[in-house]
């Protein structure tokens, strides 16, 4: 039934388009016959497997006419899964008819072609044959290359489609007609845990992928977990701004870290055509970033490697349990459950076991989205020693990332007899000892450390060294510089000290300072009523201060030459002559006591001159 | 030969924090396996030490004694040796009269120098630059301290020639000038040494021989560094750190080295 309508389908597309191009071509090109048409039928793959998708691809060039194309008669054990068409071109036409086909077991497969219908003629492409291998499991593309099939859109024998999925709109859409996204279930894992990437293509054309690049997930390690890209699927549909877009499912990848960092998945891209979009259009996916950190060091158990995470058990099966001496024993140990399974097993290596390198053999599948099953690994353990000899304990340390911590398995693998062979030093006997090491003389080869392998039982005193006192700021230049500094600053106020001390001492002994007491013991004397006193004060006074502004021993001079010595030390000519007659003044007053109130208006004017000449720049 | 078949299943998965958690557990498991032979698992158990930051000179002896375990097992790895001298190196860093720790590294390098002239192979031992040498006679701590002596001496001196002339004056005039001379050699010593310790890591190397490259990854030709020779470690981009050995330096893998001891570094 769907095949029937499909091929209407068909049929109703080359129509309508044969009657476009009849009312658009020029007149008499109707009726020009040029010749047979031009065809070809090419395969995508003469070589595929069970269960792979690969196209029929049939190209005609006709002139003045669109042809008619019957629909492709399969042989049994192939079957078709999806087909398209498309025309174009003016007066000459070009009509590319593509069937996406699958083959149900493996075989060699020969295909008509199928038969095209041109003016009244019948032709035909030559057979095309295909070599169906078995399934080997191999990775497919998530474009579903070689091949591939064209997305269309929902027809009416599609199961009906879901709901809306919020959890796939977008605020807006990059292209109005079709764009591809990548989605990471997680943004935040450890070193190992699986990551699930999914690739949607949201789509409101038909459209044929061409030729398709995978994401490149540098520093993962990624498996295809979509069986069937593309096809059998329900058709989902979701809102990207405005518009509503159909949304397929093209690849979902399950990738595992293999390093921490800000990873990247990298773009996916897509050459594709589409009748709405035009040939050979680009479509580029989005780049999701995963930050990755490895797992807590709190309770990280000894042993543990980075990757190894998911949810494990062990177990192992020693196959012999009784060998003679210089025999092995097969021991298989298998790691079942989901998740990042782990690359080697951490064996207990111990001195008089040596064990070989392993076989491995995986069986993993998909399932529920996780890799899940088994992976093995046979190991062969040559028994050195002689006697009973305990193999030791298997144990794989692992992240658990439903339950957020580490986890343990274990196995223990039992004991062995080893039975010697007659009489002879054991071969778990140690090689000869050498002070020196190296080559003993007589061939034998030399244990160079001897006597090394004795541990260390208990922790002993040790205490960790700390950080110099001083810290690591400016402190150490403090104690650097204090002593010297110190003793600089001691000596400056030493000396400050002395100075000051000097300073005030010939302060005290200045001509200006004594000046000022003589004034004083003169006020003294004119309360007392001592003019004597009084006169003797003033001109001691005044004597004291020209000698402090001038240097002038003024007593050893006369009173009336004053001012003619005074002149050349720079004293105003009314000030000496003020000095002269003060001194005179005082002269009297001594001789003749009783003018009182002269005495008061000597004892003024001796202040003022001794201000005066205390005033003067080089006064001392 | 009869040959008996068993199997054993393996027991559930433990909980991880059902295994020994402090510092002190731990090294007694990994002892404990040293004794029994299990090289396999005293390594790992002394390798968890490391990782989580736990620094004790006999921890370090003891892993340096499970590798040499692999070693004389005829088991060992690519570095093995290095590792060793590394853990040996990292015992006396933490401890430096480590007698048994000094004697342990002194065989393994011994024992890779033979390796090596077996291969033809040439052993090159890069001698510390006069500066490196001088700065490293003594810790930043020693420097400091005879430094801030010095200034004591140097204050002290300058006190005593303040004296009147006589022995107090001689003693401050020869004490003051010698303490400053002192002290002009101290400081940049302890500086250095300060430096030293915030710039720089020891490390080891445990590869077979590693090539010094320039910022780029690019070799620089020239000799390599062997295996358990010491260098610095001071500035890491990205894969690549930055080492001095001897006078020469480069950027070598991470990788290749295997930094000891506590980070002082800034």
């Amino acid at each position: 039934m769907k095949a029937q309508r499909a091929a209407l389908l068909l049929r109703l597309v080359v129509a309508t388009t044969t009657v476009l191009a009849a009312a658009t071509a020029l007149p008499g090109a109707a009726s020009a016959q040029a010749g047979k048409p031009k065809y070809s039928a090419k395969l995508s793959s003469t070589r595929v497997e069970v269960g792979e998708p690969f196209t029929y691809e049939l190209r005609i060039t006709t002139q003045g006419g669109d042809p008619e194309v019957n629909q492709i008669a399969l042989p049994a054990g192939l079957q078709k899964v999806g087909e398209s068409a498309m025309q174009g071109g003016g007066n000459t036409r070009q009509t590319v008819v593509s069937w996406q086909l699958m083959a149900m077991k493996a075989g060699r497969f020969t295909i008509p072609g199928p038969s095209i219908s041109w003016n009244k003629q019948r032709f035909a492409p030559a057979a095309a044959t295909v070599e169906v291998t078995a399934a080997t499991g191999r990775r497919s593309s998530p474009f579903m290359l070689p091949g591939g099939i064209t997305i269309r859109l929902p027809s009416d024998d599609d199961e009906p489609s879901e709901k809306e999925r919020p959890e796939l709109a977008l605020p807006s859409a990059p292209d109005n007609l079709l764009f591809l996204r990548a989605v990471a279930d997680k943004k935040a894992v450890v070193i190992g845990e699986q990551v699930t990437v999914t690739f949607y293509a949201y789509f409101r054309a038909n459209f044929h992928p061409e030729e398709s690049h995978d994401a490149p997930f540098d520093d993962f390690r990624t498996v295809s977990i979509l069986d069937e890209p593309g096809t059998q699927q329900r058709p989902l549909y979701a809102l990207a701004g405005q518009d509503r877009f159909n949304v397929k499912v093209i690849g979902r990848i399950a990738a595992f870290p293999l390093k921490a960092g800000a990873l990247h998945t990298g773009t996916a891209k897509m050459k594709l055509s589409g009748f709405r979009m035009g040939p050979y259009t680009e479509r580029e996916s989005n780049d999701e970033i995963i930050t990755v950190t490895e797992p807590p060091i709190d309770y990280r158990p000894p042993g543990y490697r980075f990757g190894d995470v998911g949810q494990f058990k062990l177990e192992a099966v020693v196959q012999a349990r009784r060998i003679d001496e210089g025999g092995a024993v097969p021991v298989l140990i298998t790691v079942t459950g989901s998740g990042s399974f782990p690359d080697s097993i951490r064996v207990p290596d111990r001195t008089g076991l040596e064990w070989l390198d392993p076989e491995k053999k995986e069986k993993l599948t998909i399932q529920g989205g996780t890799v899940t099953g088994s992976r093995s690994f046979g190991y062969v353990v040559r028994v050195k020693d002689t006697g009973t000899v305990d193999l030791g304990v298997v144990e794989l340390s692992y992240w658990n990332p439903a339950a957020r911590r580490y986890e343990i398995t274990r196995a223990a693998l039992g004991k062995v007899e080893v039975t010697r062979k007659g009489p002879g030093p054991a071969p778990s006997a140690k090689p000869a000892a050498s002070a020196n090491g190296g080559a003993a003389t007589d061939g034998a080869v030399v244990d160079p450390f001897v006597g090394l392998s004795t541990p260390r039982l208990a922790l002993g005193a040790y205490v960790a060294a700390r950080p110099p006192f001083w810290g690591e700021g400016g402190a150490l230049w403090g104690l650097l510089a204090a002593p010297p500094l110190l003793v600089g600053l001691a000596f400056a106020g030493s000396l400050g000290l002395r100075k000051a001390r000097a300073r005030r001492i010939e302060g005290a002994e200045s001509k200006s300072a004594l000046a000022e007491i003589a004034l004083g013991e003169a006020e003294d004397a004119e309360a007392s009523g001592d003019m004597k006193a009084l006169a003797a004060a003033l001109e001691r006074a005044v004597h004291l201060a020209v000698e402090g502004a001038t240097g002038l021993r003024s007593r050893g001079v006369l009173i009336a030459d004053l001012p003619r010595e005074l002149a050349p030390l720079d004293v105003a000519p009314e000030l000496a002559d003020d000095i002269r007659d003060a001194l005179l003044a005082c002269e009297s007053i001594r001789f003749d006591p009783d003018g009182a109130a002269a005495a008061h208006d000597l004892g003024e004017r001796a202040r003022r001159i001794v201000r005066e000449l205390a005033s003067t720049p080089d006064a001392t | 030969m009869i040959v008996a078949v068993a199997t054993i299943a393996g027991g559930p998965a433990a909980r991880a924090d059902d295994a020994p958690a402090s510092p002190e557990s731990l090294f007694q498991r990994g002892a404990e396996a040293v004794q029994r032979g299990e090289h396999g698992t005293a390594i790992d158990a002394f390798e968890a030490l490391a990782d989580r930051g736990f620094f004790h000179p006999d921890a370090s002896y003891d892993r340096g004694i499970a590798y040499i375990l692999r070693v004389r097992a005829g088991a060992d790895r690519p570095g093995d040796l290095g590792r060793a001298a590394a853990a040996f190196e990292e015992a006396l860093l933490l401890r430096p009269s480590d007698h048994d720790a000094d004697v342990a590294l002194d065989r393994v390098r011994a024992e890779l120098t033979r390796r090596r002239a077996r291969k033809s192979r040439s052993s090159m031992d890069a001698r510390p630059t006069l500066d490196r040498l001088v700065v490293g006679l003594a810790s930043e701590q020693t420097w400091g301290l005879a430094a801030i002596v010095a200034s004591l001496l140097l204050a002290t001196g300058l006190v005593l020639r303040r004296r009147p002339e006589g022995r107090a004056h001689v003693a401050g005039s020869v004490l003051a000038p010698t303490a400053a001379l002192a002290l002009l050699a101290l400081i940049p010593l302890t500086l250095g040494a300060r430096h030293l310790r915030r710039s720089a890591r020891p490390a080891v190397i445990v590869v077979d021989e590693v090539y010094l490259a320039d910022e780029e990854g690019k070799s620089r030709g020239g000799d390599p560094i062997p295996e358990a020779a010491a260098v610095e470690a001071a500035e890491r981009r990205g894969g690549l750190v930055h080492v001095r050995w001897g006078a020469l330096s480069g950027w070598i893998p991470l990788g290749s080295v295997r930094l000891i001891g506590p980070d002082t570094t800034r």
